[in-house]
């Protein structure tokens, strides 16, 4: 168990390296792979420089004016904004950037979620192994 | 992760409803694009990574699910 967790604290202290080794602005390249021009117009340059997601969960979250968005694991605030907009004054988007194991993750938000209330995430998933070489390197953690 | 570990992640902390879609193809140029990702790791996936698998490393999905109520 204590290999286990000092294992899990290496990922965790490899993945905070990496984030902050980022140059402001590296994100814009990533941002118009999942954003339409529209969607990137109501966004500050800010955001989009720091969007490094995998997917655009708001396109897909069908959000209606008045509802209440907690975007998990934030970043730069994309998803945030977009959801802010969606929801609109009488709605509230918080942002939380965070790093946790998945599984400890989901149980987190299903306790905050209300009854009812509904999660969309983006993220990746891989079928089968990856190369031990690339599975095994650090700076691919963060990836 | 397999999507179906996935899958089964959002079940055992209580999600119903679970829809996995969006499917879009993550390889190894995608990754390039991301900061987060050396050119050294990029390099070595060029490296060990099968020809025919470098464009689908990977795939993006978006999941959603809902919490009974």
């Amino acid at each position: 168990v204590a290999r286990d967790l000092m294992f899990q604290r290496e990922i965790k202290d490899t993945v905070q390296r990496a984030y902050a080794a980022i140059a402001t602005g590296a994100g814009a390249t990533v941002a118009r792979r999942h954003y339409s021009d529209q969607e990137l117009a109501e966004v500050p340059d800010g955001a989009i420089g720091w969007a490094l997601g995998v997917g655009n969960p708001v396109r897909y979250a069908r959000l209606q004016p008045g509802q209440v968005v907690l975007d998990v694991g934030s970043g730069g605030g994309i998803d945030t904004i977009l959801a802010a907009r969606r929801v609109g004054p009488g709605g509230r988007a918080v942002g939380l950037d965070m790093s946790a194991r998945k599984s400890r993750a989901l149980a987190e938000i299903f306790r905050v979620l209300r009854p009812e209330g509904r999660i969309c995430m983006a993220d990746l998933t891989v079928e089968g192994e990856l190369p031990p070489e690339v599975a095994n390197d650090q700076s691919a953690w963060a990836g | 992760m397999a999507e179906r570990v996935f899958a089964g992640k959002l079940q055992r902390a209580g999600f119903a409803d679970i829809w996995v879609g969006g499917h879009r193809p993550f390889g190894i140029d995608q990754a390039a694009l991301y900061p987060l990702f050396t050119s050294e790791v990029i390099q070595v996936m060029r490296e060990t990574i099968p020809a025919d698998r470098q464009d689908h490393v990977a795939t993006g999905v978006i999941v959603k699910a809902r919490k009974p109520g």
